[in-house]
C-alpha cells in the first residue's frame, strides 16, 4: 500500500509540479521580455519595466498557475548591467538585463504522507537582455 | 465431505471476496491516478504549445497568415505542418486556439477544448493562456 501511495504521489503531485513549473516558466519568459522592452536607461524606464513584468499577471488575459486557476502574485524583478550584480532598485546606469523570478507554493496531496509539508515551492526564472536592436531571452 | 474440507472451502470463498473487494478498490485508484496524470500531461503539452504560439506571434506582424501559423504551431507543433499532420494533443483542432493580437502583445489561449481522460472530461475555456509582448519592429 505504501508503494501504491508513493506511485500515486509521483503521478499526481509531481505531475502537478511539472505543470506549475511550465506555467511559471512561460510567465517569467514573457515578463522578462516585457520588462526588457521598457528599459531605456532612465529611472522611469525601470519603473515601466517593473510594471510591464507585473502587468502580464493581471487583467483579462492574465497568465495563471495551477492549471490556469490561480493568479501569479510572487514576482521579483531584478536588474543588472552585467548579469553578475543584480539589484531590485539599481542606481547605476547601463542596465541591460532583467531577471524575473516567480515562485508559488504547489500544494501536495499524496506526498505529504512522506513529509510534513502541505506545499512545496516551485520557482521559475528568466533573464532578458535589451540591446540596441531588440530584446532577447538570455536564459 | 469432512469438516476440514468444509472449513477450507469457506476460507477460499472469503479470500475470493476480499480479493474482489481489493481489486475494485485498486482499479478505481489506478483509474483515478491515470486520469489525473493524463490530464496533467495533456495540460503541460498545451502550455508548451501555447507558449510557442505566443512567442511566434510576438515575432510576427499581425494578420491572417500569422493567425494561421500560430494555430498550426499550437495544434501541430509546426507553423506550416505537412498534410495529415497529427495534433500534439488528441482532439485538439485549430478552432480551439484563439489569438488576440494588439500592438503591444499577442495572447494565445485554448478555448472550448475538453481533455478527454477516458473516465472524465475537463473543459478548458481560456486556459492555458500565454501573453508575449510584441517584439517585432513596426508592431509596437
Amino acid at each position: 500500500m505504501t508503494l501504491l501511495l508513493a506511485l500515486a504521489g509521483l503521478g499526481v503531485d509531481i505531475g502537478r509540479m511539472y505543470v506549475i513549473r511550465a506555467e511559471l516558466q512561460s510567465f517569467t519568459d514573457a515578463a522578462a521580455l516585457s520588462a526588457a522592452l521598457e528599459l531605456d536607461g532612465s529611472g522611469a524606464g525601470l519603473a515601466r519595466a517593473r510594471a510591464g513584468a507585473a502587468r502580464l499577471a493581471d487583467g483579462p488575459h492574465a497568465m495563471r498557475w495551477d492549471m490556469g486557476t490561480q493568479p501569479i502574485t510572487r514576482i521579483v524583478t531584478n536588474f543588472s548591467a552585467n548579469q553578475l550584480d543584480w539589484q531590485e532598485q539599481p542606481k547605476q546606469s547601463g542596465v541591460r538585463f532583467v531577471r524575473v523570478v516567480a515562485t508559488e507554493p504547489a500544494p501536495l496531496i499524496f506526498l505529504r504522507i512522506f513529509q510534513p509539508l502541505s506545499s512545496t515551492t516551485i520557482a521559475a526564472a528568466s533573464v532578458a537582455e535589451k540591446s540596441d536592436a531588440s530584446v532577447r531571452l538570455v536564459q | 465431505m469432512t469438516r476440514a474440507q468444509v472449513r477450507a472451502g469457506a476460507q477460499a470463498g472469503n479470500a475470493l471476496i476480499e480479493f474482489a473487494g481489493a481489486l475494485i478498490l485498486l482499479t478505481i485508484m489506478f483509474a483515478g491516478i491515470f486520469e489525473i496524470g493524463y490530464s496533467f500531461y495533456t495540460y503541460a503539452t498545451l502550455v508548451t504549445g501555447v507558449r510557442a504560439g505566443a512567442r511566434y506571434a510576438a515575432l510576427q506582424l499581425p494578420g491572417p497568415a500569422t493567425t494561421k501559423a500560430v494555430r498550426n504551431l499550437v495544434v501541430y507543433g509546426d507553423p506550416a505542418p505537412p498534410d495529415r499532420a497529427t495534433a500534439v494533443v488528441p482532439g485538439l483542432s485549430i478552432d480551439d486556439v484563439e489569438l488576440i493580437s494588439s500592438p503591444e502583445a499577442s495572447t494565445v489561449s485554448v478555448r472550448g477544448f475538453e481533455i478527454d481522460a477516458v473516465f472524465m472530461k475537463m473543459k478548458l475555456d481560456g486556459r492555458p493562456t500565454v501573453t508575449f509582448p510584441a517584439i517585432v519592429r513596426g508592431a509596437r
